[in-house]
């Protein structure tokens, strides 16, 4: 589709590929024809007429939105005989639309306005009695629709059918009763359903939140992105009096594809919530003191000094958080490691390491391939986006789409092959796979007894399947969630990508898809204990110490799960605790809190007071999203911008952050964010010529760091005996998940969800567990409960849980970055 | 695929050809895809065509059994499938790219083409459509030659084609015409004239998007070209000749009033347009006309036509503009005199009591429901006032004297 086509303008020569509509090929070059119905993303339709232009040799005006460019095709926008039919077209839009525009969301920035505006006719010629409707009635908990304002363009619906996928919202009724709607009434409430409040050219669909909070045009607006996961989609905040008012759609096409999740939209409302942490404050005998936060980030910087000169620079630790910017991160290792000369660094409870054997795909590259395999990723519950643009790649683009996961997902209908494995057989999966496609490539798999052939609970055939679909497809993308991998499988996955990259047909390239905001940036900043940023391993010796400075500490730290046994064992002595929260998400439960209040020292950086922050000695604010800004970088590998749009007293991280440095002797004045940003790019190769002009609107992405054969596989865990009786648990993420972020203020709460245990058929009947009953999870050191859902969402011997909310404390009863055994018993 | 679907009230030589002779279209349909080397066949039509339907399938049946259909027709490597396809009635069905939309289970609304559906069709696919009644003449034009068919006919437009014929004639029904046939071949001579010694008054040609031909033009022929010269087009061929108990308004409230039920929708003038022309006609043929009404309407229904995606909304609008280019006198004895010369425009009616005639008994006081009725006792005679009158006709049933008018 790349040949250029050239026609004609008005008069001005236009050339545009192949495929392009008029109207697109006008807008290159300046001229604006008025559209309502059309819709980039949507693709040609052709209903509210507005868009009609002449073309030379065409007996009729064709609409501009549904004609494809032509060769010497020669096009006038701006002839009599259209602007007639302009006017008319508008006439008969606005003669049944209500004119309450005073009072209506839209006004400002409504279509419908603009184009009366500019095209439309100064009077018209007659009466007449419009439409009447149900003025504001909802459609969702948080969509209001006035059907009255509705000018039927289907954009909404067509959004529903086309990008979503789901045809949720439909058009109801014939002719002049045409009725936007859905099935037997039921609300609208998709995962992405707000983004038709977006494209609607008029007030009929408005955001129940923002309705009559404030008018358009006294909104600052931030072009800022969203911090909720790690696709990092652009969206457009508008504050008012520095309060927090809408979320918009921000289109970019390497990142979102012109949309966002409504968890974006409506997520954001912790940016006033009430456990806000807002001062920094020391606990001394049970009694909290506030104390100024630039002193109280000196006064920890100190003690945790103090402590490392007593007890050796292996008594303090730091956990990270894969939620922090770039220039957070980058401080705070740089602090620990510079100052308090400690590779006791991490950010996460499972196993992954920078750098892949195949190039770093970014999410643009979903759509540009032949085959997405997805591995241990459920995208619509984890990245959202990622959800959409698969959608689109296999609907729109021919891509075939291939699924490895130990659970059903929504993707699966759109998927060519899904194979599902036993729950905690990723490792044995990844490595029949690498091992099928090495033994028809005729290569060593490299991974020595780990390809031991444990039982996947995959049929041999269909193994062979997916072993042929991916040697037969030219070009493939694969994208995997560290997070949902147990054990040793990260290191069986990335093998298996060496493998793949070993076919010489095969184009291949991966996406590291953990769901978490900034988890590549964790990992490019080397919050970790093995590597300096930039994915340098501690090996590197020389390059470390030429780069870092001569005292860089080189001995391997303690991973974050390490940490907390040392805490446990006494070993550990001062922990701070950066934007995370442990007690709540990492294995172990209870034995984390014990662990935790071993310690001389806890200190807790965070935004939201959490079960962690509540054992702390030391407390300092961060502001987090919305008032902070920073860079991220997204599992894409693009860093982008992440502007502020509402102000605060207090000093942002990076501030805090070097102002602890300064307290043990750094000198380096970074005087704004852009000079944290600076070093990074003079430091981390893989950054260089990231600054704030380069990644101003659309961001840029980065070179990944380079691939360095990581570790190898170790031999399989043998402490995963089963219990009698025991299941394998795994848990998984669900979306609107009921914490600290989306809490039970929020206007999403009506997608909150009970606890479930999924389980199949086959081990109900053996535990006699019925659909809907109440259950206790139990295992060392906590239980949990749970209503049985019987599905075939698994195989039998695993159960499924998503983590729906904090109260569940569903990651108590996990022992482990390895595979945890649970017994099942009614409540 | 075979188009089935006829959605014109008048129309019905889709249902006829395939309730009469199904195996005619089945073997049109055979022929058109062994050309073009189809795999799969469809024949769409109206789920209230159950006898057609019906005797489609036991076709399709009969078909298969003789080995005409299935794998490896008669020997040969072309194989092929047919099955029916039930849709809803809806007018808008008909259309091309609506039709399949509705055979893929969504909503119909016609697309803008290209793409057409030659290269990009049902399911995406390239399809060949045409109506049963197309079909239907594929076997007899093989058989004969094309030089047999392309005799018939003027020049610009070869062959016949099949007319559904009604109105005030003496006989009506459905008839397959050389195109060189005018209309008043037609009326006069294959229908036996208008009945009851009436006049031809409007040639109302080509169903509801069709329009209306005064009697000066019924030596119009019925091809397409002459057609469209004289303002109307072939439509759903059908045609119909009313005396001078017709009256134009209404004749245009019903093709306007069944294409405002019937469109999809989807364009905005079409939507729109055609409810704000059902309105004013109304207030025309209910005596709230203006004369300059005249004038807009004649606007709005050029512009519902020339920004209209589909036939739907380009043809809906003939009724009305034939009916202003050739009847517009008819329009302004409406509005300016208030009178509708056919009495076909109940909204025009006035009631008048014939004072000589009333008796005074005061039958017709009670049955007013908006007691316009005054006097009508007591040897006064009986007045309505005409304000007050919603011309329901109770008063006119329930005087035995014959007094009101
Ligand atoms: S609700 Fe808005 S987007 Fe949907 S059809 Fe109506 S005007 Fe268009
Ligand atoms: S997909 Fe992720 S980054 Fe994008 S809007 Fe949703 S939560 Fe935010
Ligand atoms: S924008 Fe072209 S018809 Fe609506």
């Amino acid at each position: 589709m790349t040949d250029e086509i050239k026609l004609t303008i008005d008069g001005q020569a236009v050339s545009a590929p192949k495929g392009t509509m008029v109207v697109d090929a006008a807008k290159k070059v300046g001229i604006e024809i008025p559209v309502f119905c059309y819709h980039e993303k949507l693709g040609p339709f052709g209903c509210c007429r507005m868009c009609l232009v002449e073309v030379e040799k065409m007996p009729k005006l064709v609409t501009a939105c549904t004609q494809a460019v032509a060769p010497d095709m020669v096009v006038l926008t701006q002839t009599p005989k259209v602007e007639k039919a302009r006017k008319g077209v508008l006439e008969f839009t606005l003669l049944n639309h209500p004119l309450d525009c005073p009072v209506c969301d839209k006004g400002g920035e409504c279509p419908l306005q603009n184009n009366t505006f500019r095209y439309g006719p100064g009077t018209t010629r007659m009466e007449f009695d419009r439409a009447h409707n149900a003025k504001a009635t909802s459609l969702s908990p948080v969509i209001t629709i006035d059907r009255e304002r509705c000018i039927a363009c289907q954009r909404c619906t067509r959004y529903s059918d086309i990008i979503e996928q789901e045809r949720a919202l439909v058009m109801l009724n014939r002719g002049f009763h045409n009725d936007v709607g859905t099935f037997d009434n039921r609300p609208y409430d998709t995962r992405f359903s707000g983004n038709v409040i977006d494209i609607c050219p008029v007030g009929a669909l408005t955001n129940s939140d923002f309705r009559f909070k404030a008018r358009t045009w006294d909104l600052k607006n931030s072009d800022t992105l969203c911090a909720h996961c790690g696709c990092n989609c652009n969206m457009t905040m508008g504050t008012r009096l520095n309060k927090f008012m809408r979320i918009e759609t921000r289109p970019n096409n390497a990142v979102d594809d012109g949309w966002i999740c409504d968890k974006a939209r409506w997520g954001y409302k912790f940016a006033h919530s009430e456990t806000r942490i807002l001062d920094a404050s020391t606990v001394s005998g049970g009694a909290r003191k506030v104390l100024p936060v630039r002193e109280a980030a000196a006064g920890v910087a100190e003690a945790l000094k103090k402590i490392a000169d007593e007890h050796g620079p292996g008594s303090v630790g730091f956990l990270g958080s894969p939620y922090g910017s770039n220039e957070d991160l980058y401080l705070y290792q740089k602090f620990f490691r510079q100052r308090l000369k400690t590779n006791n660094i991490d950010h996460k409870a499972y196993p992954e390491t920078p750098g892949l054997p195949v190039e770093h795909y970014d999410l643009s590259r979903l759509e540009d391939t032949n085959l997405v395999l997805l591995i241990a990723s459920d995208p619509p519950e984890e990245l959202p986006i990622v959800e959409l643009r698969i959608k689109k790649a296999i609907t729109r683009k021919r891509v075939k789409l291939a699924i490895l996961n130990d659970q059903t997902t929504d993707l699966d209908r759109f998927a060519a092959l899904s194979v599902r494995y036993n729950v905690g057989a990723d490792g044995a999966a990844l490595a029949a796979l690498a091992g099928g496609l090495a033994k028809e490539l005729d290569v060593d798999a490299g991974l020595g007894d780990a390809a031991a052939s444990a039982p996947t609970g995959i049929p041999a055939d269909k193994m062979k399947e997916l072993v042929e679909l991916v040697r037969t497809s030219m070009r493939i993308c694969v994208v995997y969630n560290p997070a949902a991998l147990t054990g040793d499988s990260n290191r069986i996955l990335k093998r298996l990508l060496e493998v793949i990259s070993k076919i010489p047909t095969i184009e291949c390239g991966a996406i590291p898809a953990a769901p978490y905001t900034n988890a590549v940036g964790a990992l490019d900043m080397g919050v970790l204990p093995d590597y300096y940023p930039g994915g340098v391993p501690l090996s590197e010796a020389e390059a470390i110490r030429e780069n870092f400075g001569e005292e860089s500490p080189l001995d391997p730290g303690l991973s974050a799960l390490e940490m907390i046994r040392k805490a446990e064992s006494g070993e550990l002595k001062a922990l701070l605790v950066y934007r995370s929260n442990p007690v709540l998400d990492f294995p172990g439960g209870k034995r984390i809190e014990e662990a935790l209040k071993k310690l001389d020292l806890l200190v807790v950086h965070d935004m939201i007071e959490t079960e962690t922050s509540r054992l702390a000695h030391i407390v300092l604010p961060s502001n987090g999203p919305a008032y902070d800004e920073g860079t991220t970088t997204n599992i894409g590998g693009r860093v982008q911008y992440r502007r502020r749009g509402l102000t605060t007293q207090n000093p942002p991280d990076w501030q805090i952050v070097s102002g602890m440095c300064a307290a043990l002797g750094d000198e380096t004045d970074y005087s704004s964010l852009f000079g944290v940003t600076r070093e990074i790019a003079e430091k981390v190769e893989s950054y260089a010529g990231i600054d704030k002009a380069s990644i101003k609107d659309q961001g840029k992405n980065r070179v990944a760091p380079p691939w360095n054969g990581g570790p190898g596989p170790q031999k399989a865990d043998a402490s995963s005996a089963p219990k009698n009786g025991a299941l394998k648990l795994r848990v998984a993420d669900y979306l609107f998940c009921n914490d600290k972020i989306l809490d039970a203020h929020s206007d999403l709460k009506h997608h909150f969800k009970p606890s479930v245990v999924h389980m199949n058929r086959v081990d109900a009947e053996r535990l006699g567990l019925h659909e809907g009953e109440r259950v206790v999870l139990s295992a060392e050191p906590g239980v949990v409960t749970a209503d049985v859902a019987v599905s075939d969402r698994c195989n039998p011997g695993g159960v499924i849980v998503p983590r729906v909310s904090d109260d569940q404390g569903v990651r108590s009863i996990l022992q482990g970055g390895g595979v945890s055994w649970v017994e099942i018993r009614k409540a | 695929m075979v188009n089935g679907d006829e959605g014109n009230p008048a129309s019905y030589m889709d249902r006829s050809v395939m309730e009469g002779s199904p195996h005619q279209v089945v073997e049109g349909l055979l022929i058109g895809a062994y050309a073009i080397q189809a795999t799969e066949g469809i024949i769409y039509t109206r789920s209230d065509y159950s006898i057609a339907v019906r005797r489609l399938n036991k076709a399709l049946q009969q078909a298969r059994e003789r080995g005409f259909l299935g794998k490896n027709i008669m020997g040969s490597d072309f194989s092929i499938d047919v099955r029916v396809h039930e849709g809803l009635e809806s007018f808008i069905n008909g259309e091309s790219t609506a039709l399949m939309l509705s055979v893929e289970g969504k909503r119909p609304m016609p697309k803008a083409q290209p793409p057409h559906s030659c290269d990009n069709g049902l399911w995406g696919r390239p399809t060949l459509l045409n109506n049963a009644e197309t079909w239907a003449t594929v076997p007899a034009i093989i058989k004969r030659g094309a030089g047999w068919y392309n005799s018939m006919g003027p020049s610009n437009a070869h062959g016949c084609k099949v007319w559904a014929i009604s109105g005030n004639i003496k006989y009506n029904g459905l008839m397959e015409l050389d195109m060189n046939t005018t209309f008043r071949d037609v009326i006069d001579g294959m229908c036996g004239g208008i009945a009851k010694k009436k006049e031809l008054k409007v040639i109302h040609a080509g169903g509801v998007t069709g329009g209306f031909l005064p009697p000066e033009l019924a030596d119009t022929k019925t091809d397409y070209e002459s057609l469209l010269n004289a303002g109307v087009i072939m439509g759903q061929a059908s045609f119909a000749a009313y005396d001078n108990s017709a009256c134009v308004i209404d004749l245009a409230k019903f093709s306007i009033g069944f294409n405002e039920g019937e469109t999809c929708g989807k364009c905005t003038p079409c939507r729109i347009g055609l409810t704000i022309i059902k309105n004013k006609l109304d207030d025309i043929s209910e005596g709230r006309g203006k004369l300059e009404d005249i004038d807009k309407l004649q606007a709005l229904c050029e512009e519902i036509n020339v920004t209209s995606l589909c036939g739907l909304g380009e043809t809906a609008v003939h009724a009305v503009l034939t009916g202003i280019k050739y009847f517009r006198k008819e329009y302004e004895r409406h509005i300016v005199e208030q009178i509708c010369d056919a009495a076909k425009c109940t909204g025009l009616y006035r009631y008048l009591v014939k004072e000589e005639e009333c008796v005074a008994c005061g039958a017709c006081i009670k049955p007013c429901p908006t007691g316009a009725i005054t006097g009508g006792t007591r040897k006064e005679a009986a007045h309505i006032d005409m304000d007050l009158c919603i011309n329901c006709n109770a008063c006119y049933q329930a005087c035995n004297f014959l007094a009101i008018l």
